[in-house]
């Protein structure tokens, strides 16, 4: 049985990615109170759906590089 | 929005201490139970009462009653029923709770013979007036329960008897104290809903109202099922509707200045001559409507008071709120919304000329947080606090009184089918 380990680098790494995501869904939570005139309070009382939402990109972004890192092995191993 | 209260007197003080003054005039009763909350535990404090009644509404009463056994001063002393099942229990349930109260088949007796304060009438409907009127000429504060009697002479005579004597006559409209009713009028005297065009309240339940009879003896049909006859009832609108108008009137502040409606024996034929099916519209002097509908063959709907402004609206039996400009949606939560609708949403093949009008999705705010008050208890608190100071409002009797002619005016209305305004040997 293969050992999978998981550094601390990775971990580090996902993390990083994950905080880039969070401050990304609060650009769009502050892009979002701009455009439909709502109050600025909701920067922090949204803080709930802007967590929620920094979650669903994380995994959509580690879907995207799953996807890419399997294409990339796929044309690898052709060479 | 919603207002939040520690408990009961917590909440009778705020609201009669910080009360506008359009509200207290509104709701005088809620200021003297304010100052009713001292009374001390001595024998000669002690407001005596007795229950005429004891089938389940007033055994409902004494239990709610018996919620202030610890804190108010009182001793249920006499309790009068000609069903002696009942009875037995309203006295086996005051046993339990130490007191021992003496038993009667007659009320005639029972006020020959017991030294009282006050009585609480929970009879059929064709029997309050003449116990009324005999306890309050025998010097008696009387809490009856509504509707006030079965026609509009009897509920006059009730009336003027309790002007005549001075004592307290208050009627079982439990609404009034609720919690979640006076914080709502309070906001729509003061404003908040700004002008109401239309109340709609209903009450709508899916059974038979029928009450089993004792071994199946017919011979108890119209004593158990006295609310599915016209001698004793008018069915759905001394029942359930007389509530709903007491709750418009003390919104609006006004009287009706006519009533017409219908009704119908529509799905329950079991020989009751009682409407299962019945509708009325109101309309008060600034053009208001209250548009009113009860049913026994569908409960979708239950019961609610609509009290709809061009600000807001208010359902009391719900206890919410709703602004007719409804707080916006977060702006995240919009700008998600429309990227889904981006991206699942349906093509329009050609623009609709025309969008339906269909109810606001707005779920509207609480109008109080804790909704645990008992409103049938604490008009009973009220009573004996009434009788302790030998007084009450006479907004309680007169909120009583035009809830009630009003509903019979209404029957009237149906029976005749015509528009009827009420005449004016009835009018207070």
């Amino acid at each position: 049985m293969k050992n999978i380990v998981i550094t601390s680098k990775i971990i580090k790494r996902e993390l990083l990615i994950w905080a880039a995501m969070i401050v990304f869904a609060q650009i769009a939570n502050l892009y979002a109170i701009i455009k439909f005139d709502t109050s600025f309070s909701e920067l922090y009382s949204q803080l709930g759906y802007v967590f929620a939402l920094s979650i669903v990109l994380y995994v959509l972004v580690l879907l995207l590089r799953l996807l890419f890192s399997f294409i990339k092995k796929r044309t690898g191993s052709r060479k | 929005m919603e207002a939040s209260y520690k408990n009961r007197r917590d909440f009778i003080r705020q609201l009669a201490l910080g009360g506008s003054a359009a509200f207290l005039a509104a709701s005088p009763w809620l200021k003297v139970l304010a100052q009713s909350e001292n009374n001390t535990k001595a024998a000669s404090d002690r407001v005596r009462l007795a229950i005429i009644g004891t089938g389940s509404r007033g055994n409902e009463l004494l239990r709610n009653i018996m919620n202030y056994k610890d804190e108010q001063n009182f001793e249920i002393t006499a309790l009068c029923d000609n069903y002696e099942p009942q009875l037995e229990y309203g006295k086996n349930y005051c046993h339990e709770n130490g007191m021992k109260p003496k038993t009667y088949t007659n009320y005639k007796t029972l006020l020959e013979n017991e030294q009282i304060d006050g009585v609480i009438i929970a009879t059929p409907l064709h029997q309050h007036a003449h116990i009324t009127v005999d306890c309050l000429q025998q010097g008696l504060h009387v809490f009856c329960e509504k509707s006030m009697a079965r026609t509009l002479d009897d509920i006059r005579i009730m009336y003027d008897t309790h002007r005549s004597s001075g004592k307290i006559l208050q009627i079982g409209h439990q609404r009034l104290f609720n919690p979640v009713y006076l914080e709502g009028m309070q906001r729509i005297h003061n404003g908040q809903l700004g002008t109401i065009g239309q109340i709609r309240a209903y009450w709508h339940r899916n059974n038979n109202w029928r009450r089993a009879l004792p071994n199946n003896d017919l011979n108890f049909e119209r004593q158990i099922n006295w609310r599915l006859y016209k001698e004793y009832s008018a069915g759905l609108l001394t029942e359930l509707m007389s509530h709903q108008i007491q709750v418009a009137n003390w919104a609006l502040q006004q009287t009706p200045v006519s009533v017409m409606g219908t009704g119908s024996i529509r799905y329950w034929n079991d020989g009751r001559e009682v409407d299962d099916n019945i509708a009325v519209i109101f309309s008060y002097p600034d053009g208001t409507q209250c548009i009113y509908d009860s049913m026994t063959s569908n409960k979708k709907y239950g019961l609610e008071e609509q009290i709809m402004g061009n600000l807001g609206t208010i359902e009391f039996e719900v206890n919410r709120q709703y602004s007719e400009e409804p707080p916006a949606t977060p702006g995240i939560q919009q700008l998600i919304n429309d990227i889904e609708h981006g991206i699942f949403g349906k093509l329009p093949i050609g623009n609709s000329s025309w969008i339906p009008e269909t109810a606001s999705k707005y779920n509207g705010e609480p109008i109080i947080s804790d909704n645990e008050f008992s409103d049938t208890a604490m008009q009973l608190e009220a009573f004996i606090g009434f009788i302790r100071q030998g007084k009450a409002p006479e907004k309680i009797t007169t909120e009583g009184y035009n809830a009630s002619v009003w509903t019979i005016l209404a029957e009237e209305a149906i029976e005749k089918g015509e528009k009827l305004t009420l005449p004016d040997q009835y009018k207070i």
